[in-house]
């Protein structure tokens, strides 16, 4: 019943919203104008997300030898996950927060995690990626490239989240844009636990991602 | 406030919508930015007058104008559109549900709120609702519940109420108003 409940905006939002109209974005294929929340594509070797119109999405989608890949944006949290902290330190990661996934262009998994300067790479073992799916077989079927294992085990959390690569790279964003001085400062911190608040909504159905 | 004047403001708020979305689908797109402009200029010019006239109040000494300002309908959605209300929109979500109860308790329905809280930018209501009646009856008394709490925060993005789905569900033991609902139905 959760998944029904629907999201309402009131008089006075919508009205703030046509006066100050967020800043107008454009596909990146065809330039056409598009909403605050659109499509992506993801340029593939270059690692890099890529707005794009419906159209366009649509006219990538399916294609796995494209240079760019279509991004199904969506995300799911999963409740029943394996991992002891023993096999996590066995990867290497230096924060506990990071999404596996497997990339195409190196033809192996790795790890991304979100840092000041954006995110850093740590090559995963193949031993340690079959270990994961063979302890968490829904791993098996992710999409190469634009679909990742996301980790958050910050501050004694052991969330685990299956979510589309733009979802990851948003969290990217978000570190890269706030962080302050040494430790981050308290507003990146706040900020990291609402985008995890926001997907574990996301990621149990409450709000269903939409690209019109 | 006088009847007539709450009218005058609802239709005031409807109205607005209504030219919204006439001015969005107009033909000629030249003539929409320059009014979107105009609606930018003019609710900037009164935002900073209205911060002015609440920094004014919030000073005073007797706390009791701030609070008249704050309770007046007409200044209310004045105030709650440049986001001047002093209350934070949980309270004022909490008051509504609170002034919804005995109003909805008379004809059956028993309403309690859960959990209220901004959760990732947008504002989650938990609601435990029952009432009996027929399937109309209980869509009609859902749209209600759902147009008070939007009226208490119609400057929030986005607002999801959970648990309305159940304003037909058995009732929970410790809850008289959803027992009597329960007897009546």
């Amino acid at each position: 019943m959760v998944g029904e409940a629907e999201a309402h905006s009131g008089w006075a939002a919508r009205l703030r919203r046509f006066a100050c109209p967020p800043p107008m974005e454009y596909c990146e294929f065809c330039r056409a104008e598009i909403p605050a929340e659109h499509a992506h594509l993801l340029d593939v070797a270059g690692r890099r997300l890529a707005c794009a119109c419906r159209t366009c999405a649509l006219a990538f989608a399916g294609r796995v030898d494209a240079a760019y890949r279509a991004v199904p944006s969506r995300v799911q949290a999963m409740r029943e996950f394996y991992l002891t902290d023993s096999e996590w330190s066995g990867f290497h990661i230096p924060i506990d927060m990071a999404f596996l996934f497997h990339s195409t262009p190196q033809a192996r998994p790795i790890a991304l995690y979100p840092g000041p300067a954006g995110a850093a790479e740590q090559a995963l073992s193949v031993d340690a990626w079959s270990m994961l799916i063979a302890n968490n077989p829904t791993l098996a079927d992710l999409s190469p490239d634009v679909e990742a294992l996301l980790v958050n085990r910050l501050r004694g959390r052991r969330d685990y989240y299956r979510a589309s690569i733009d979802h990851c790279y948003a969290l990217v964003g978000l570190i890269r844009a706030n962080w302050r001085g040494l430790s981050g400062g308290g507003e990146v911190w706040d900020l990291i636990d609402s985008f995890f608040a926001r997907l574990r909504l996301d990621g149990d159905g409450l709000a269903e991602q939409r690209h019109d | 406030m006088p009847d007539r004047d709450r009218a005058r403001l609802d239709s005031s708020l409807c109205h607005i919508d209504v030219l919204i979305k006439a001015i969005e689908e107009a033909p000629e797109s030249s003539a929409r930015e320059p009014a979107r402009e105009l609606i930018e200029i003019v609710l900037d010019l009164h935002a900073l007058a209205l911060a002015r006239i609440m920094a004014a109040a919030a000073a005073c000494e007797d706390r009791r104008l701030l609070s008249t300002l704050a309770e007046d309908a007409q200044i209310k959605a004045m105030l709650l559109l440049h986001g001047l209300h002093p209350e934070e929109a949980e309270t004022r979500v909490r008051r509504a549900l609170d002034r919804l109860r005995p109003q909805l308790g008379v004809q059956g329905v028993g309403i309690q709120s859960g959990r209220v809280a901004v959760e990732a930018g947008r504002l989650v209501v938990h609601v435990f609702a029952h009432a009996g009646g027929d399937g109309e009856q209980r869509r009609a008394w859902r749209r209600e519940i759902e147009q008070a709490l939007l009226d208490a925060a119609p400057d929030l993005e986005e607002i999801v109420i959970v648990g309305l789905d159940d304003v037909d569900s058995p009732a929970s033991p410790d809850n008289d108003l959803s027992r009597a609902a329960l007897a009546r139905g």
